[in-house]
């Protein structure tokens, strides 16, 4: 609990209705009570000067869809929460970028832009997700593979460090090395490193023409194979496959782009026994993504090779896991059953045979939800030891109080 | 104790470590020839194993040091401080494993970005970056420049196709970022050192995107009365939803140049612009394509539109724009690239602009640029041995990027900030800005002995603003 002086301070920098004395947040047992809501970057501003002086720290908040990610925070007085921070500020429908605040939703910037033939490439689940949140996480969506991810999307950023500086990189402009390329360290930092105030994003014009299509039935050897040639067709923007249960395996795909070229590769993925279906399957491949943080298990995002592939998801389905893979972006996700009886060694045992299949995949491996006793002692990024210096040393300098969700980063940073 | 040049040599070999003042007079500068500095010694590493020794020799002398690649950067970036050591790292250029199947390479940074896609091509693969000097620049000062090239509009730059780093540090650790899928645990360190100049340690090894080789490529060179026209008829193509792989525009001076060179390639005398079109894809997709861009040239004032019949004349194309560069080397002795970027619906008003500023000057200045990107590259031919002109150059060089600024752009788009536009980059940043940077710095560098006097204004980024620093970062600016 904070004292009275205290929360008089935050009120006045974040000004009266920002501050909300009811919070239920609770993130790996962590649990503030209290919600700072700052309406501008101004008011971000002087909040987070505030909390520095006073030596409180904070969860910082977009759409919280991601706050699983993660080691554990360290306590915390309050959750700071974008969501005030919100509005479209400039949208140029001949260039295709937007200046657009970061506790907007991505669907209403999406439905904004779509009205003048742009689509927003960015497609991660969760319908309440910002587009703060979505580069703070560097979430992702099964369109990535024609969207790219964003940190392909992002060409500018206004990030308010934990001083209360406000500070910008990057611009409006799509091509850009002008100084250091901030973006880049930002996007997937998880506002560790400073709050997203504003972001100059990249669109891409819609497509003329966008079909889905869909094969089930499928074992483990043939969905990685058509999964990557699927991925591998011109107009392709989704290539996901995903495991049933016992029952096997299906593909869903995207393509997108003019029509003959579509029509094309679509020709082609039918002469590979790939039927066109309805549009919602790609929405329910990106539930499907999600899905695994909403039950108790153990979800890991592992970076795999189209040649390892096939390997990888054998593996894993040994251990009983739940299974959806990105081919084209060389990536899947893994939802492990909790151990019948969660032990040390059982956690230790998942962990260490993960990290093992990652490796032999050619990628690394995140583990995006776990129950706390998962978490403790374990690093939630994997085998990263060796980068952890440079990450604390970036700490030390965006954020030396420790004011921005302390703990949560790699090495416990 | 030995001398560091004795240590240095033992360690690269007496050839490999040049240090007699005619040996290291190509070394003090890159092709910003306006800069330049005098190392005490270059030295050519072989192996990841070497630079790590050299670095932690020139740490114990404390000495800082320079990472160079092929020297065709145009910002100075590889431009060395008096009395720094040089690491430079063409004899490290081994192609080190091609995966056909997950379209990756691991290469070193001595490898020339032309012989990559060389080397892969036979497997139906390329490296799309490409910048201009592609057939000398290495892969390694790619990296330290996030360099793009005229493929850039579709492609991306060097960031979009870095995978995985393997660099020693300026504490001679080594640090591997990234993996072969593209996807880190942890912060997004590859992405921060792409782009960072060369200022955080030296890349040893690089990982790379392979992409596969378009199925199909069309070219068109249209011919305006005017670069405004030409302007136009980007925006529309890009407004009208078409994503060409080029979009490059020639204006009429650098027309005449290229007509009067070597390289002449038979564009239209009478053109106030020609603009390259360059549209890949699928077979079936690009007659719509080429008829689309063909017919919105032509609406925007185009006076004639050619189609590349053959591979023969569409080199013919890009023989007039890759050869610009050297073409104006026929007008002047000496010739300064700028670079800046602006949105894209800027260009036509920022380019009168530019041309005014020329004039005033009374300064040969020509443009030739990546128009889809918006990014400029005004050229402007002198003599530097005539005091008076060096000075004008200087000065419209700094009227062209505020003006470039103003009009929401920025300072470099593809050539960096290097020595050349550190004393600009506050028209971009603030000093809040660039201290969030030096964050970034002093994670890699605390002392500050990795090519220093780079990117950031010399009179701010002093050992004052880094408690920890030694300070090699006062180097007087030349």
């Amino acid at each position: 609990m904070l004292a009275p002086q205290q929360l008089e301070t935050l009120r006045e920098a974040v000004g009266g209705d920002g501050l909300i004395e009811d919070e239920r947040l609770e993130v790996d047992g962590v649990a503030p009570t209290l919600r700072l809501c700052p309406a501008n970057g101004e008011a971000l501003s002087k909040l987070l000067a505030a909390l520095e002086r006073g030596g409180l720290a904070v969860l910082v908040r977009g759409g919280g869809n991601r706050l699983a990610v993660g080691n554990p925070p360290s306590p915390v007085a309050a959750v700071l929460s974008t969501e005030r921070l919100v509005g479209i500020d400039e949208f140029d429908s001949s260039e295709g970028v937007c200046h657009v605040r970061s506790g907007t939703r991505l669907s209403e910037l999406r439905e904004h832009v779509a009205a003048s033939g742009w689509e927003l490439p960015l497609d991660p689940p969760g319908a309440n997700t910002t587009v703060g949140g979505c580069i703070a996480a560097a979430a992702l969506g099964p369109r990535a593979l024609g969207f790219g991810t964003p940190r392909d999307i992002v060409l500018g950023l206004e990030v308010v460090l934990a001083s209360g500086q406000r500070t910008r990189c990057g611009g409006r402009v799509v091509k850009n090395v002008t100084g250091y390329d901030l973006n880049k360290l930002y996007t997937g930092s998880f506002g560790s490193l400073g709050v997203i105030e504003a972001a100059w994003l990249r669109l891409r014009p819609k497509p003329d023409r966008v079909v889905c299509c869909r094969k089930g039935q499928l074992d483990a050897a043939s969905a990685s194979r058509l999964g990557i040639e699927a991925a591998r067709r011109i107009s392709s923007r989704a290539s996901a496959i995903r495991s049933h249960g016992a029952g096997g395996w299906s593909l869903v795909a995207e393509l997108a782009g003019d029509s003959l070229g579509v029509g094309r590769d679509l020709d082609e993925l039918q002469a590979m026994g790939i039927e066109e279906a309805p549009e919602a399957e790609i929405e329910r491949i990106r539930d499907r993504q999600d899905e695994a943080s909403a039950m108790p298990s153990l979800r890991f995002r592992i970076g795999a090779l189209p040649s390892k592939l096939e390997n990888a998801l054998l593996e894993l389905r040994g251990l009983g896991a739940s299974l959806l893979a990105y081919p084209g972006l060389r990536l899947l996700y893994a939802s492990l059953p909790l151990p019948e009886q969660p032990s040390t060694q059982a956690f230790d045992d998942a962990f260490f045979t993960v990290a093992k299949i990652a490796r032999a995949a050619g990628g690394s491996y995140v583990c995006e939800a776990a129950p706390i006793g998962a978490k403790a002692g374990r690093d939630m990024f994997g085998d990263c030891a060796t980068v952890v210096p440079i990450i604390r040393a970036l700490k030390e300098g965006f954020d030396p109080a420790g004011v921005l969700n302390p703990g949560r980063l790699a090495g416990g940073v | 104790m030995p001398s560091l040049i004795e240590e240095l040599e033992s360690v690269v070999g007496r050839a490999g470590c040049l240090h007699r003042p005619e040996e290291l007079l190509v070394y003090e500068c890159d092709g910003l020839t306006l800069h330049s500095g005098t190392p005490a010694v270059v030295v050519l590493p072989g192996s990841r194993e070497e630079v790590r020794a050299v670095v932690a020799i020139c740490r114990t002398h404390g000495v800082p040091f320079v990472p160079r690649g092929a020297g065709t950067g145009l910002s100075g970036g590889a431009r060395p401080s008096d009395g720094a050591v040089v690491i430079e790292c063409s004899r490290m250029d081994r192609i080190v494993a091609v995966s056909v199947e997950d379209r990756y390479a691991v290469i070193e940074p001595g490898v020339v970005n032309a012989d990559l896609s060389k080397a892969v091509a036979p497997h139906g693969l390329f490296y799309a970056p490409d910048p201009s000097s592609q057939l000398a620049c290495t892969i390694g000062g790619n990296v330290a420049e996030n360099s793009g090239g005229p493929h850039t509009l579709k492609y991306g730059t060097t960031t979009n196709h870095v995978l995985a780093l393997e660099l020693v540090l300026p504490d001679a650790t080594v640090l591997r970022l990234g993996s072969p899928t593209g996807f880190a645990a942890g912060l997004d360190l590859v992405g921060a050192v792409v782009g960072s100049e060369g200022t955080l340690g030296i890349v040893t090894q690089v990982t790379v995107r392979l992409e596969p080789t378009p199925e199909c490529v069309e070219t068109l060179l249209a011919s305006f009365p005017d670069v405004v026209s030409a302007c136009r008829a980007v925006g529309e193509i890009i407004a009208t939803g078409l994503m060409p792989a080029a979009l490059e525009i020639i204006d009429r001076r650098t027309i005449a140049a290229v007509e009067a060179s070597v390289y002449a390639a038979g564009l239209p005398a009478d053109a106030g612009a020609v603009l390259i079109i360059e549209l890949d894809g699928a077979v079936v997709s690009l007659p719509a394509q080429v008829e689309r861009v063909r017919n919105i040239s032509r609406e925007a004032g185009a006076a004639e539109v050619e189609v590349a019949s053959d591979e023969a004349e569409r080199q013919r194309f890009w023989r007039a724009r890759k050869g610009a560069f050297g073409a104006m080397g026929r007008l002047a002795p000496d010739l300064y690239v700028h670079d800046a970027v602006v949105p894209r619906s800027r260009l036509p008003e920022v380019l009168e602009q530019i041309c005014a500023i020329g004039d005033r000057y009374e300064l040969t200045l020509s443009n030739v640029f990546h128009a889809g990107d918006g990014n400029l590259h005004p050229n402007i031919s002198f003599d530097r041995r005539d005091p008076d002109e060096l000075e004008r150059v200087i000065a419209a060089g700094a009227e062209i990027l505020e003006c470039c600024v103003a009009a929401g752009g920025v300072i470099t788009g593809e050539h960096g900030v290097g020595s050349e536009k550190r004393e600009y980059l506050h028209l971009v940043f603030s000093e809040a800005d660039m201290d969030a940077m030096k964050h970034l710095r002093h994670a890699f560098d605390p002392d500050l002995v990795c090519n220093p006097g780079k990117i950031f204004p010399t009179t701010r980024f002093c050992a004052e603003s880094n408690p920890k620093a030694r300070g090699y970062d006062r180097v007087p600016f030349d």
